[in-house]
C-alpha cells in the first residue's frame, strides 16, 4: 500500500515509538540476514581488513577457505598483489625495494621473510645462506653449486 | 561552529522507517551525508538510509556524537597500526560479530572513514597471530577444502607455488 503523499514530510513520527525492541523484532525477525565474514562481506571490505595484517597472517588466511584463497593466492591479479604489497610496506619496512620483475609479491615475501632455511635442503645456518636474485633462489652455497654452472 | 545556537537538526530514516534526529555537525561526520546536505541545502525532509537498520544507525550516531570534535583526518595519515584503539572505541566495538560487520558496511556506505578504520582494525585484531584452524573457529568459517585440496594448498604454501 502506498503511503499518503504527504506522509514523509509532515507526519510527526517519533523515533521512540518505532525503535522500541518489540517493533524492531516484529519488523526484523531474528537473524534474517546474518552477515558472515567469509561469505557475505564484500571483497573491498576484506581488502581493507587485510591492509592491517602482517604477511604471515595473510599466509594463514590463504589456508582458511576457498574464498580467502581465491582472494589472496592469485599471483597476477592486481588487487591481490596490492594487498600483499601494502602489507609488506607496512610491516616489513626494510623490504623497500620493489618486487623483482616477474616475481609475485607472495613469493617475494616468502623468500625474504618466511623462508628460514635453504630452499633445497635443511640448512638453517644464516651464514651459509644467501639470496641469489639472478636465479630467484634462497639457498646454501652447496645447493647453489649443485644447481648452477659456472 | 559546534553548538552554534542556530544549528539545524538533520532527520535520518533507517531501513525500517525509524526516524532519527541528529545535529548537523554530527551528521556531517558522514561524508555521504555532508555532500548530500551541501547539495540539498536547508530542508525538513528526512534523508532515507535504506541500507542501514535502526539499531545500527543508533550505534553509528553514538560514535559520531562521541567523536564530533575530532579533527578531520589528513588524507596521507593512513597509518596501519592496530594497537592505537582508545578505551572508548574498544568498548564501542564490544558487540557480536554480526553487529560489527553491519557497522563496517554502514560506515563504508555512509563514508565515515574513522569508523571504518576502527571496525576493520577490530576484525584484523581478531585474525592476528591465529592459525588457519583458529581463524575458522573464531569466525565460524567452514573448511570447504576437500582433504586432497587441503593437502595441495598446504604443499603450494610450503613452496609458495601455484597460480
Amino acid at each position: 500500500a502506498r503511503p499518503p503523499p504527504n506522509s514523509a514530510s509532515t507526519t510527526p513520527r517519533t523515533s521512540r515509538r518505532f525503535s522500541s525492541s518489540s517493533a524492531s523484532s516484529f519488523l526484523f525477525p531474528q537473524k534474517k540476514h546474518q552477515i558472515i565474514l567469509a561469505t557475505t562481506l564484500p571483497n573491498e571490505i576484506l581488502i581493507e581488513i587485510c591492509s592491517y595484517l602482517h604477511p604471515s597472517d595473510l599466509y594463514n588466511l590463504t589456508l582458511v577457505c576457498k574464498r580467502f584463497r581465491n582472494l589472496l593466492w592469485n599471483k597476477t591479479n592486481e588487487s591481490t598483489q596490492l594487498i600483499w604489497r601494502t602489507s609488506r610496506l607496512n610491516f616489513i619496512p626494510h623490504l623497500v625495494l620493489p618486487c623483482p620483475d616477474g616475481m609475485s609479491e607472495q613469493k617475494y615475501v616468502w623468500l625474504m621473510l618466511l623462508l628460514n632455511k635453504c630452499m633445497f635442503c635443511e640448512e638453517r645456518d644464516k651464514r651459509k645462506l644467501s639470496m641469489y636474485w639472478e636465479f630467484k633462489m634462497y639457498c646454501c652455497q652447496r645447493c647453489l653449486a649443485q644447481r648452477t654452472v659456472r | 561552529m559546534t553548538g552554534a545556537p542556530e544549528q539545524r537538526n538533520v532527520k535520518l530514516t533507517s531501513s525500517e522507517g525509524t526516524e532519527f534526529k541528529v545535529e548537523r555537525d554530527v551528521a556531517e561526520k558522514s561524508v555521504l551525508l555532508k555532500n548530500m546536505l551541501e547539495d540539498v541545502g536547508e530542508s525538513d525532509m528526512a534523508i532515507p538510509l535504506p541500507n542501514v537498520t535502526g539499531p545500527i544507525l543508533q550505534k553509528v550516531i553514538e560514535y559520531c556524537i562521541h567523536h564530533r570534535d575530532d579533527p578531520v583526518p589528513a588524507h596521507d595519515d593512513d597509518t596501519k597500526k592496530t594497537d592505537d584503539i582508545d578505551d572508548w572505541d574498544a568498548e564501542f566495538c564490544k558487540v557480536d560479530q554480526g553487529t560489527l560487520y553491519e557497522l563496517i558496511l554502514a560506515s563504508n556506505y555512509l563514508d565515515i572513514k574513522p569508523l571504518l578504520d576502527l571496525t576493520c582494525k577490530t576484525v584484523a585484531n581478531m585474525i592476528k597471530g591465529k592459525s588457519p584452524e583458529e581463524i575458522r573457529k573464531t569466525f565460524n568459517i567452514a573448511n570447504d577444502f576437500t582433504p586432497e585440496e587441503e593437502e595441495q594448498v598446504r604443499r603450494e604454501n610450503e613452496w609458495c607455488e601455484g597460480r
